[in-house]
């Protein structure tokens, strides 16, 4: 029998069934629709599906993402064709409206909605769609509003005596009044997703606007500018009482760019030194430790009536009504909510707060260059958008017990009655124009001033040193956007968006797997054939047999693992921005990589990992394991063996997320049980606080007896020869030199093996850490396979992402074969 | 001589600690269970007490949304089981028990995948499965198609791929335990290695065997960033995925979510059910020690 005919047989048929789907001309044209709004699924189908009755010849294929959005739409845009939606949420990959990827809406707004007859922007929020705009195009269309007001339980306002406030420093009265009476006065989500797309950063960008709108004559565009429209700016007087009056003003961004460059723009003038004095002056009113908790555990806190108010957005609205039907009658109450209280005492603030809130589910059309294609994803946009589709995303969203986001921006649909009166705090206050959280909402400079926000308001940052590095990263922002987008700083030129176009390198092996495919096995049979033939009579015969019985292994690890490691060390050593072409820049990722801070704060919190990683791996389970065999009975070591393995069952996304709800402030396991056991006085924020973050992700699985490391030291302790022990019990009795003497030299193996599993398993990890806090608060638990994750998939620098992954992957390699070289001299 | 009473007063107090840990690890698996059948305001307002009545709506619930990506991760899993037991216990029999020239070499060649971060190969992975030759509408470029994104080989293959390597490092160290008497004598007879090992090998190995389908599953099971960006439509998509999408739904019911964690676990609770004497015997027989 060949020894090879059925591993080939195997793969031949594993062939047979690849899907190959030929494309017919007669298929329907695919509608590629992707969204994170998971609570339109139901609504959403239901549109989907009367557009394809109607429109037979074509279909709408809809995607809904969950987390890591932003991942799911680079890796697509990354590998380009098909797989790119047409239609997504835009605001997940910012960069794309000027880079040309996206269509540009305006001219079909001008145009009929066939669906209505009527022109398509008299059916939307004409308004809201104005502040879309980019460089003279509105590149996105806006479904539904969404923004945040202060909810409050008015029980508890009556109780005290309290009335809504008119001024900021009242509601800063009512708070301490609140705090007296022994409640919460203001809860509040603050975690690093809080900051970043939550209510913090929300906050931050309502008291920003506040004092920083009259910066909008010095960033607008002037006569002679590229930009300029006359009507738009020509007419434009700054006017702070007037809440719409710089709505359609055009900011010119080399202007606002160059103002920060040459620090005309400055981050610690005085004004936003304000801003940030203002959000502590609030934050000691919110609940302790508000850094961990996550919109939702604020929410809780509002709901048990431990909170007087919550800083809710507009989709908390439908949410309460849903919970509170399943309360208790005597656990419901009354809320209501009102608008941010002016600041009034304070001679640099601009005027009363505005709206900071936009579209919730705001879409953006892919280019993809075939105009028969775009109207027809336009044409359904333009059946989304009828008062018909509009009506079905309330009702059936409503009806799914799904929260419904705030109110939708299509003309003639009106939310049912008491959602409207509830909905109503959020309309009249005028848009925000000019927000620094970040800049230009791109998604480093968010991320890094989410990073020093924290550290500001977690202590660990004075608000000097805060303002300091505020300023840098402003700046560093404004470098790398003058750089992404080709920018000459003239703003009288429009300087053409940087080509983008894709022309696949065929003869470039780390590039085209196909290619490193051939040459690999190439290499690989020259290889074994000189193994063959430097051996000599029955060696060559088992040398040929092992090279042909390798092969399936060899050629699946060619194939599939060997080509995209190799292909990310290449692009390690390029300039990769994502969905352009990689670009060979030799040491240039790594110059940066050594100066990268944000890298060194990882590593000083990945070796705290590390070090408690083979800890938890080696020492627990190998005193789990003695205690074991000291147990007599093979019915007690079963049942313990059994509950320790337990754990195992539980897949290991569950068991990350159940330790998320162990830490959770309120609700929280740990917490109740420190109550429950009278130590009120440890409760804490487990993963909100700065200094504590850390050590919570070490508690991650306590008591840590690992079921894989229990199993190998009960194995090696119960391998141990009697003879080996009866020699020293000779001697001694006692245990303890007895575990020091004998069992530790004599498991030496496998901690060796323990130690090395844990070592590569840990300096890899970052999905632990961004399911539990991203890193946060501040940098507090950030680490380098985090940086690198970021780096790739959020931030887009796909050639940067890769040199960090080389650095780690030369430190595992560098210090495995240093633990083997130890252990190996270690006498066994 | 220590006094019987000495050392039964020992074991009592060994017992109660490793009770008390083994009732520490699962404590927070046991109020799940619980969590799982409150409403939102029992949590809240009666955190450790019993829920007033049983609610099986939660699961009927959480199954309507997550058993369709429960089966498609059970498929995955089983496929993958095949695969990573066939080709690591033939490339762990090739390096235990055939001399041949380059063995070195190569052994440390698949030893160093081990080392290489999953995430630094994340994209050109994915781009390389989009673009592989002549699959799912591409051409012999790898153009024009979609690869095996969202099918279910782009998950098995990587997982059959990726998991043999330490699989063949641990069927190599309980292949090498064997006597080699075993093989001599069918050696003899005239088998060819292929034939050892089917015959002789094979049947001797069955408890690491089945360790390494356990582990195999349970990786298969676990994996969250690789399906969440090969796989965008939900009749392949895997529940790490689904899991995440479940609790994001805006559903607001936190016993409902819990219902989902409790259900995913079922087939890993009958992958170990049925495994956990191998799985345990694979692990304890000795068969790893570094």
């Amino acid at each position: 029998m060949n020894p090879l005919s059925s591993p080939l047989l195997g793969l031949l048929l594993l062939c047979s069934f690849l899907p190959a789907q030929a494309v017919q001309p007669s298929d329907p044209d695919i509608i590629r629709f992707a969204t994170i709004n998971a609570n339109y699924r139901v609504a959403l189908e239901e549109i989907i599906r009367r557009y394809e009755e109607r429109n037979p010849q074509r279909k709408v294929e809809l995607s809904i993402v969950g987390q890591e959005f932003a991942t799911w739409i680079r890796t697509r845009v990354a590998a380009g064709g098909d797989l790119v939606p047409d239609i997504y949420n835009g605001n997940y990959t910012n960069g794309y409206d000027r880079q040309g990827r996206w269509v540009a809406l305006d001219p079909y707004f001008e145009a009929e909605n066939p669906y209505t007859g009527r022109r398509w922007l008299d059916g939307l929020d004409g308004r809201l769609i104005e502040r879309y705009r980019t460089d003279g195009h509105t590149y996105i269309l806006p479904i539904d509003y969404i923004d945040i007001a202060v909810f409050y339980n008015r029980e508890i306002f009556a109780e005290l005596g309290l009335r809504e406030p008119t001024t900021w420093d009242e509601w800063l009265a009512l708070c301490l009044r609140v705090a007296e009476a022994g409640y919460v006065p203001i809860a509040i989500g603050g975690d690093a997703d809080s900051f970043w797309a939550g209510e913090m950063g929300w906050l931050v960008r309502l008291l920003g606007d506040a004092y920083l709108r009259n910066y909008a004559p010095l960033l607008m565009s002037r006569p002679g500018d590229w930009d300029y429209e006359e009507a738009r700016n020509g007419s434009y007087i700054y006017d702070p009482d007037d809440l719409y009056s710089d709505m359609m003003v055009v900011l010119n961004r080399e202007r606002e760019f160059g103002a920060i460059l040459d620090d005309r723009l400055d981050f610690r003038a005085p004004k936003f030194r304000r801003v940030y004095e203002r959000l502590n002056e609030l934050a000691q009113h919110f609940q302790p430790g508000f850094m961990g908790a996550d919109a939702r555990s604020a929410t809780q806190l509002f709901y048990t009536q431990r909170a007087a108010m919550c800083l809710m957005h507009s989709g908390s609205i439908t949410g309460i009504i849903h919970d509170f039907a399943k309360l208790k009658a005597e656990e419901r109450f009354e809320f209501a909510n009102f608008w941010f209280p002016p600041i009034t005492d304070d001679p640099l603030v601009e005027g009363p707060f505005r709206g900071v809130g936009g579209g919730g589910m705001v879409l953006a059309v892919m280019q993809k260059n075939d105009p028969v294609h775009e109207r027809n994803v336009m044409d359904f946009l333009h059946f989304l958008t009828t008062p018909e589709s509009g009506r079905l995303l309330v009702e059936s969203t409503l009806a799914d017990g799904q929260p419904l986001t705030g109110p939708l921006l299509i003309e003639g649909v009106e939310l049912p009655g008491d959602l409207a009166e509830k909905f109503a705090v959020f309309k009249g206050h005028g848009y925000e124009k000019v927000n620094y959280r970040g800049l230009s909402d791109e998604q480093e400079s968010v991320q890094e001033w989410v990073i020093v926000a924290q550290e500001y308001m977690g202590g660990r940052l004075s608000l000097d040193g805060f303002l300091d590095r505020y300023d840098q990263l402003m700046h560093r922002a404004a470098e790398r956007l003058i750089r992404r987008d080709n920018l000459d700083m003239d703003p009288t030129t429009r300087d053409p968006p940087p080509v983008l176009h894709r022309e696949k390198n065929l003869w470039n092996p780390f590039a085209n797997g196909t290619l490193m495919l051939a040459i690999v096995l190439v290499l690989f049979a020259g290889f074994a054939m000189v193994q063959v033939s430097r051996a000599k009579g029955a060696a060559r015969h088992r040398t040929r047999t092992a090279y042909l019985l390798l092969f399936p292994t060899v050629f699946t690890l060619v194939a599939f693992n060997y080509f995209p490691a190799l292909s990310g060390l290449y692009h390690a050593f390029t300039e990769w921005e994502s969905g352009r072409d990689p670009v060979f820049n030799g040491l240039d990722n790594f110059r940066r990589l050594f100066a990268d801070d944000m890298l060194y704060v990882g590593f000083g919190n990945m070796l705290v990992l590390l070090v408690a990683a083979l800890v938890k791996a080696t020492v627990v389970p190998f005193l789990a394991a003695e205690l074991i065999l000291y147990l007599l009975g093979d019915r007690m070591r079963y049942i313990f063996r059994t509950a320790f393995l337990l754990p195992m069952v539980v897949p290991a996304l569950v068991g990350v997320l159940i330790w998320r709800l162990i830490y959770n402030p309120d609700m929280g396991l740990l917490n109740q049980a420190l109550q429950i056991l009278g130590l009120t006085g440890l409760t804490a924020n487990w993963l909100g606080d700065p200094d504590l973050a850390l050590g919570a992700i070490i508690g991650i699985g306590l008591p840590w007896v690992g079921a894989f490391g229990l199993l190998i030291y009960l194995a090696g302790l119960m391998g141990i020869s009697s003879e080996i022990y009866d020699a020293y019990t000779v001697e001694s009795t006692h245990t303890l030199r007895r575990i020091w003497h004998i069992d530790i030299p004599l498991v030496m193996g496998q901690t060796r093996l323990l130690v090395i599993l844990t070592f590569i398993g840990s300096v890899q990890d970052f999905q632990t850490v961004l399911l539990m806090t991203r890193g946060g608060p501040g940098m507090a638990t950030y680490v380098p396979a985090l940086r690198m994750y970021n780096e790739a998939f959020v931030y887009g620098h796909f050639g940067y992402g890769a040199a960090i992954g080389l650095l780690l992957f030369v430190l595992v390699l560098a210090i495995t074969a240093l633990n083997m070289r130890i252990f190996k001299e270690q006498p066994s | 001589m220590i006094s019987n009473r000495e050392k039964r007063l020992k074991r009592l107090v060994v017992g109660a600690l490793l009770a008390l840990l083994a009732g520490l690890t699962l404590l927070p698996f046991f109020m799940t269970l619980i969590m799982s059948q409150k409403t939102n305001g029992e949590i809240i307002n009666h955190f450790w007490a019993l829920p007033d009545r049983l609610r099986p709506e939660y699961y009927t619930n959480a199954l309507k949304f997550l058993g369709g990506y429960i089966w498609n991760t059970v498929v995955v899993g089983c496929a993958t089981i095949l695969g990573v037991v066939f080709l690591s216990s033939l490339g762990g029999y090739v390096f235990a028990r055939i001399e041949f020239e380059g063995k070195q070499t190569v052994f440390l060649l698949i030893l160093a995948l081990m080392m290489v971060p999953g995430i630094l190969t994340l994209i050109p992975a994915f781009m390389w499965f989009k673009e592989f030759p002549l699959i799912g509408g591409n051409d012999w470029l790898g153009q024009g198609g979609t690869g095996f994104l969202n099918t279910r080989w782009v998950l098995l293959i990587p997982y059959i791929s990726g998991g043999q390597v330490f699989g063949i490092f641990l069927c190599r160290s309980f292949f090498q335990r064997l006597p080699e008497s075993l093989f001599e004598a069918a050696r003899i007879d005239g088998a060819s290695e292929f034939q050892l090992y089917i015959r002789v090998a094979i049947p001797l190995c069955r408890p690491i065997l089945a360790t390494l389908a356990i582990l195999a599953f349970v990786g298969a099971y676990n994996d969250y960033v690789w399906p969440l960006v090969t796989v965008s439509d939900a009749a392949v998509q895997t529940f790490s995925v689904g899991v995440t999408l479940f609790a994001g739904e805006g559903n607001l019911e936190p016993g409902e979510t819990m219902a989902g964690y409790i259900l995913g676990s079922l087939p890993l609770i009958a992958v170990f059910a049925l495994g956990m004497k191998y799985y345990v015997a694979g692990l304890t027989q000795g068969a790893i020690k570094g």
